[in-house]
């Protein structure tokens, strides 16, 4: 039987990224895709989502979720958003032309679709969570036994030694960190792997890489390579880095197997509201000082065998191997 | 060759007592006084510490000023959890009150006006006299040709809570109030690389086997801190932070640094912890990072120095391969 799992997201390229490889992958049941506001406002990150389940031809509905923070929806405030600015181009998708298809739309809301997907296949859903924590707080806030029947979450966000935003807090902990506080006051009982910024950031696809996408990996693979394209310039001037990181990309293949997490610490989590250190997530690696447990803290991943998952599982076994050959 | 002027902020404290005979020891340092905050023990007990920690190596010429009693706002927490009750492993030698001095805040604005651009200052404990120094005469740090400050955690754990270092959480105002009067050729020395000086079982029993004043005055404070190790993270051996700031300033090449602005909260659960920004996106003067460390060419330097009767038998000792 196929993993049943929700797909919560704002895309945002490396979300579109993370996306088309969660549908090319055999192992899972996608229930439904969840959006949030985050790296851009909630219209556009619903159409996103649509574009690239249209784009893979397949009928996954979509469900439109908060169009703010956790605590902003939660009062029915008008949206105090930020967001991720031009990092993802203007429409998110790094101005990649593709259609929507209207009939994937649901009337039903994201908080809903999780709560009655929780309480349907109770210990059966896992959420695959790559933005702003913000649906699922508001979830948990409408059902929170229902939501702590869910199987387990994978989240990217965060960081333990790095941040983005400032130079300790990452971006989708950092939109709402309240959510966060929420979402984790459940990881006692369901487990929530951290995937953050020390581990995605380990995990950079070269100009290599990069090439190999649009030169050997068909039109999909050119379409990915055209759509990382603007993130090159920013990660040279902002990291120095010659390639991309892409952070959600890394959650949906720990969630095809947990193994490419090397190090991965059951440990507390607690994150900052207010302050310098807004957003900033607290992480007792060396347990020394005996919180509860609420997190498994990804560190460290096994670089190589992400990327040939990420072949493997978006293409073919047979683009793998050609990468194998290229790059010994 | 001229000697380095260092005043020696201190919070004595077990290894700020092993810092002070470092640099009391060592012949190219003149040091010209250490004053006192309270940090690891409140002021007046850290100033008695302090002087013992000088009569062992014969160096109570050195002046010993007092300064801050309480942090700038908060209530005041002491390490003596990690140092013992007397600060010291609770040794409880016979106390000697030290002379009465000018204050810490006067003698480092009159020193740095004295030596302009010659003065070194080590602080090695919370940042409160350097804070009120800052605010009785914003200038006068200007004057410093450095200042090397142990705290902080860059990348790495903190040691009072996830992220914060207790010489800056024991007064988180003082360090902010310190990072924001944006003093020059400031240089920290954070946990990323203190916690790698380790002053293990074996080198702590050749210590002993010195069998001198010093050498067993060196072997007992160290006892508490190696319980303390063991008990709260299983480390064995102690962790000695301050010295490494001598070593530094007598043998540069023994830290690698990068540079970074340096910002500290004041408040919240992250409260004390250095937020560096290695983008250095602030409007803040870079300051030299220490992010790595030769911890053998360290203890070469602090026990040769220390121990300096005993140079043939450490070194014999280092060629054996007997101290890890």
């Amino acid at each position: 039987m196929k993993r049943k799992v929700i797909f919560d997201t704002d895309p945002g390229i490396d979300d579109a990224i993370a996306l088309l490889t969660l549908l090319n992958s055999d192992m899972f049941d996608v229930l439904g895709i969840t959006t949030v506001a985050g790296n851009k406002g909630i219209e556009h990150t619903t159409t996103n989502a649509n574009k690239i389940v249209t784009y893979m031809n397949q009928s996954i509905p979509i469900y439109q979720g908060a169009y703010s923070r956790y605590p902003v929806v939660k009062e029915n405030k008008p949206s105090d958003h930020l967001d991720g600015g031009d990092v993802h181009g203007k429409d998110g998708l790094g101005g990649i032309d593709l259609k929507v298809n209207p009939e994937l739309f649901k009337q039903e809301s994201a908080i809903d679709f999780l709560v009655r997907c929780a309480l349907e296949f109770p210990n059966e859903v896992e959420i695959i969570s790559v933005g702003p924590m913000s649906n699922l707080a508001l979830a948990i806030e409408q059902d929170e036994a229902a939501m702590r029947q869910i199987k387990k979450i994978w989240s990217m966000g965060g960081g333990v030694r790095r941040g983005n935003v400032t130079p300790v807090a990452e971006f989708n902990y950092w939109f709402d960190p309240d959510a966060v506080e929420k979402v984790y006051s459940i990881g006692d009982e369901v487990p929530i792997v951290m995937i953050g910024l020390d581990a995605t950031h380990q995990c950079i696809f070269d100009m290599n890489d990069l090439t190999f996408m649009k030169l050997a990996c068909g039109p999909k693979g050119e379409m990915m390579a055209h759509m990382v394209n603007d993130y090159v310039k920013a990660y040279w001037t902002v990291n120095g880095y010659i390639g991309v990181v892409i952070h959600d990309l890394i959650a949906v293949l720990a969630a095809m197997d947990e193994d490419i997490c090397t190090t991965l610490t059951h440990t507390h989590l607690d994150i900052v509201m207010g302050g310098k250190a807004h957003g900033q997530c607290l992480v007792d690696l060396v347990d020394s000082w005996k919180k509860p447990k609420n997190a498994f803290v990804c560190m460290d991943l096994d670089v190589r065998k992400c990327k040939e998952m990420f072949l493997k599982t978006c293409f073919t076994k047979e683009v793998m191997e050609r990468y194998r050959e290229v790059f010994p | 060759m001229t000697k380095l002027k260092l005043i020696m902020d201190v919070d004595p404290g077990i290894d700020d007592s092993l810092a002070i005979l470092f640099a009391a020891k060592h012949s190219s340092i003149e040091l010209l006084g250490l004053t006192i905050a309270s940090g690891n023990i409140e002021v007046n007990q850290g100033a008695r510490n302090a002087y013992k920690a000088l009569s062992m190596v014969n160096r109570t010429d050195v002046p010993i000023h007092k300064g801050s009693l309480l942090p700038l706002k908060r209530n005041y927490v002491d390490a003596t959890d990690t140092h013992g009750k007397d600060g010291i492993g609770e040794i409880y030698f016979p106390d000697i009150d030290p002379k009465e001095q000018e204050s810490a805040i006067d003698f480092i604005i009159k020193s740095c006006y004295r030596y302009p651009n010659e003065i070194t200052i080590a602080a090695l404990g919370p940042l409160s006299n350097l804070a009120m120094v800052i605010q009785k005469d914003p200038h006068a740090l200007q004057l410093a040709k450095e200042i090397v400050i142990m705290g902080g955690a860059a990348k790495t754990h903190g040691n009072c809570s996830e992220v914060a270092e207790y010489n800056f959480w024991c007064d988180p105002d003082a360090a902010d109030t310190f990072f924001e009067a944006k003093p020059k050729n400031v240089t920290l020395v954070p946990l990323d690389v203190t916690y790698k000086i380790l002053l293990s079982p074996n080198k702590r029993d050749m210590i002993r086997q010195f069998n001198t004043p010093l050498s067993t005055y060196v072997y007992d404070i160290t006892q508490f801190y190696v319980n303390f190790h063991w008990n709260q993270e299983r480390t064995l051996g102690c962790i000695i932070n301050d010295p490494l700031v001598i070593a530094y300033l007598v043998s540069h090449h023994i830290l690698k640094f990068e540079k970074g602005s340096v910002d500290i909260v004041t408040e919240g659960k992250a409260l004390g912890e250095s937020i560096v920004d290695f983008r250095m996106l602030s409007d803040r003067p870079p300051v030299n990072i220490a992010l790595n460390v030769d911890s053998k060419a360290f203890f070469h330097l602090f026990l040769t120095t220390i121990f300096d009767d005993f140079k043939d038998d450490i070194e014999l000792m280092f060629r054996k391969e007997m101290l890890g």
